[in-house]
């Protein structure tokens, strides 16, 4: 389409000009011209589509098939049981707890991940490795391993079972256990996505820590806008 | 304040079931671990959380190179339902999956003519812990293979390396550590898994009973000593995959900066 002798409305015709002397173009006309970058990361098209195939195949099989019986079960008795189901005082009280419980923990979570975070990012101290490992450990650990070991620390039979009871504190089968079990079992994400961001910042907040240092007041400015995001 | 909190919630607890462990003798321990229930269980959960690795990193890395690469519709739809199997409720999950492969259901039925059964026998097990990994190694390869620069395919290309030889010789050692991670936190995730599992399991004792619900049913039992004995070996098994994959991560964090 390039060399075609183009006329829009209002503009002269390009062959109206004498030779050696260059069109009239609009940004867009030659912007419509400019090649693609490269075609270096272009697959042969077999390839493609074979891939395609496989990802759409492989993610409807063992994602939205599952995904839509869920709603299915769920409203497989209509709206109205549903809603039934719903507003049974019973699975109140337990929607009730869980938004309790996931707000007391993340809220936890999300203080202690981000002074984690911090500590790993910006100072150098023995062990650190170890710490991030240690960190991990409750994404690997098996979630039945970590109520066991609830069970053995405070269960009745457990190492602070007896003080526990002395004192009518309630940790197991009661909220605090609950919190605590899951408090630990998300232990390590708010860390785990902080680390990588303030890794990436870090030369750049170098960078600006340089330039307020005279001003001191390097923590505060440069570091915010990134965290909340 | 890191380290306090790190041992109050993660290192304590898991001092205490150490401490619990050594109260058995060498003897006693080794006799509730090779037991044939126990070993049946421990093999079941290791060797079907591996091939349900393996098949999420072969597949994963073919649905990672179709969203990162490719435009085709509903491109942006599969991105997003990549995370479902991580933020569905594993029990949601396990009830569904029985749903879907029992034999009314609507895999199921199709199966069922075929002669196979998926749900109740170890290969349900092994659809659940596809699942519930699923997400692993196509996030962490996501962002490396996102990341990875055109100049490099470009010159190989220029270089007169064939699209194959670009792929096998220049892509695939630069997403191989964050392969190996995805692989190592699915097969990480799969072994501890319970919620999704014990619903399509149909927990057969040395048939589908998998070691994470043994410890349960020995804890339910009251019989302490042998629930933390297979959780102990469980626990070393998690440490040296954790293990593993940070060793990888160094691994990688020296190869690329060399580039």
């Amino acid at each position: 389409m390039s060399d075609q002798p183009l006329t829009l409305p209002g503009y002269p015709s390009r062959t109206g000009y004498p030779p050696g002397m260059r069109a009239f173009r609009t940004p867009s006309m030659v912007l419509r011209q400019v090649k693609p970058a490269s075609d270096a990361r272009a697959d042969p098209t077999p390839m493609r589509w074979a891939i395609i195939g496989i990802t759409i195949a492989f993610l409807t099989l063992f994602v939205v098939i599952p995904l839509i019986n869920v709603f299915a079960q769920a409203f497989s008795k209509g709206l109205e049981a549903y809603v039934a189901a719903i507003g049974n005082a019973d699975a109140l009280a337990a929607i009730k707890l869980t938004l309790i419980v996931a707000a007391i923990s993340v809220g936890l979570n999300l203080v202690f991940g981000i002074v984690a975070a911090w500590a790993i990012t910006k100072y150098e101290f023995a062990g650190k490795s170890l710490l991030i490992t240690v960190m991990d450990l409750p994404f690997s650990v098996s979630p039945v391993i970590a109520g066991l070991v609830f069970v053995l620390l405070f269960g009745a039979q457990g190492y602070l079972g007896p003080w526990l009871q002395a004192h009518d504190i309630k940790i197991i089968f009661a909220l605090p256990g609950i919190v605590l079990a899951t408090v630990f079992v998300t232990f390590p994400f708010v860390a785990r996505e902080l680390i990588p961001l303030s890794d990436s910042s870090r030369t750049s907040h170098d960078r600006a820590e340089r330039l307020f240092r005279s001003a001191s007041r390097h923590h505060s400015s440069a570091d915010r806008p990134n965290v909340s995001k | 304040m890191t380290l306090l909190w790190l041992s109050l919630i993660v290192l304590i607890p898991l001092a205490a079931l150490f401490l619990k462990t050594t109260e058995l003798s060498l003897d006693q321990f080794l006799r509730i671990v090779t037991g044939p229930r126990v070993a049946h269980a421990l093999q079941l959960s290791f060797g079907l959380s591996l091939a349900a690795a393996a098949v999420n990193l072969l597949f994963g890395s073919a649905v990672v190179w179709a969203l990162v690469r490719y435009e085709f519709p509903g491109r942006r739809v599969f991105d997003a339902i990549v995370d479902i199997p991580f933020a569905l409720p594993t029990a949601v999950a396990g009830i569904a999956l029985t749903n879907l492969y029992a034999e009314n259901g609507w895999l199921g039925r199709l199966l069922a003519p075929l002669g196979i059964q998926v749900a109740f026998t170890p290969l349900g097990i092994f659809v659940a812990l596809v699942f519930v990994g699923l997400p692993f190694v196509v996030r962490t390869v996501q962002p490396v293979l996102e990341d990875l620069e055109a100049e490099l395919e470009e010159a190989a290309a220029t270089l007169g390396a064939s699209r194959l030889t670009t792929i096998r010789r220049v892509i695939f050692p630069a997403i191989l550590p964050a392969l190996l991670t995805g692989f190592a936190l699915a097969f990480a995730r799969a072994v501890g898994e319970y919620g999704s599992v014990i619903f399509i399991a149909g927990n057969l004792p040395n048939v589908s009973e998998i070691a994470p619900l043994l410890i349960v049913i020995r804890l339910e039992e009251f019989r302490y000593a042998d629930a933390t004995a297979i959780a102990a070996v469980m626990l070393v098994a998690s440490f040296l995959i954790l293990l593993a994959i940070n060793l990888l991560q160094r691994w990688s964090e020296r190869r690329t900066r060399g580039y």
